[in-house]
């Protein structure tokens, strides 16, 4: 249980009591770390990006209006921040056609997988999250992982809740090809 | 897409047994040692800030005093003496201008044989 809720330590951090900025940072780097690593690739960008994201979290926290939750606002400023420093690098993803998307079935996959232990399936969800768009990536573990519902998202992406449905339903399908792709193999 | 959320699909098991990355130990010290040092960087922006201002406040006060005293005082009389431009001689400036502009073509030669000369390189 946590003693004290993230809007006091906004408050006592605006206040000038920056040292309670190591609860929010004990509370949010780990999981603020972990997407911005699945999006970016690397640990050592992934450390210097997360480190980023506090120090604007930290100038930013006056600015915090408390319009959505803090973990959300979070998480929308780590997705910026991550996705303008992977424009700056030339990424090439594979292409998959629209036929595969619209013919691939979930149950097919799980009937694939079946009889793979969990570690081996966990080793093919990696090895497909690789091969996606950053963004797309981005999308699907914080709609899964990270348990944002669709509101939220479109807070962190700025993409409107209709886009996020239509993105998060082809980011399924692609999984689920490249995770049959590779079963296949 | 939210439905899906209420119906665990296979996506969804296998996000919730993924790991979460372990941060390296040194993460937590570097961002708050970030930290003291962005609030010393705006503790003393504050302080030069509000250094400025007091200044910026006392000259103009110290200028409307003068005034202020000027004003009760009396101007002093001050003898008006004209003013004497210095003249120029017009004749030689069409030579500094070519001069000058020789110049100015010379070293643009300069920079772009020096740039094409590192471009071989």
């Amino acid at each position: 249980m946590e003693l004290y809720s993230d809007a006091y330590y906004i408050e006592r951090i605006v206040a000038g009591d920056t040292g309670c900025f190591a609860c929010l940072l004990d509370k949010y780097s780990r999981p603020v770390h972990s997407l911005i690593l699945k999006m970016v690739g690397s640990k050592e960008d992934a450390e210097e990006l997360a480190q980023d994201v506090f120090m604007k979290v930290f100038r930013n926290l006056p600015s915090f209006k408390a319009d959505c939750s803090f973990s959300t606002w979070i998480y929308r400023i780590a997705y910026n921040t991550a996705i303008s420093e992977l424009r700056k690098k030339k990424q090439e993803f594979v292409a998959i056609e629209e036929s595969q998307i619209s013919n691939v079935s979930e149950e097919a996959v799980g009937e694939l997988l079946e009889n793979t232990s969990v570690a081996e399936q966990l080793d093919k969800l990696d090895a497909a999250l690789a091969l996606l768009p950053p963004d797309e990536r981005a999308l699907i573990l914080l709609f899964y992982m990270k348990e944002k519902t669709v509101d939220e998202l479109t807070v962190i992406t700025g993409f409107s809740a209709s886009n996020i449905k239509v993105k998060l339903h082809r980011i399924r399908k692609k999984l689920f090809v490249l995770i049959k792709g590779m079963e296949e193999k | 897409m939210d439905d899906t959320k209420k119906n665990p699909d296979i996506l969804e098991n296998l996000f919730r047994q993924m790991p979460e990355e372990e941060l390296p130990t040194s993460f937590r010290l570097n961002v708050m040692q970030q930290i003291a040092r962005e609030t010393i960087k705006v503790r003393k922006r504050n302080e030069r800030l509000g250094l400025a201002a007091v200044i910026a406040a006392s000259l103009g006060m110290l200028g409307m005093a003068v005034a202020a005293i000027l004003y009760y005082i009396g101007m002093p009389e001050t003898t008006m003496t004209p003013m004497a431009w210095p003249k120029i001689d017009i004749s030689a400036f069409s030579f500094y201008f070519y001069i000058g502009i020789l110049t100015l073509i010379l070293l643009f030669l300069d920079y772009k044989f020096r740039k094409a000369y590192r471009k071989d390189e």
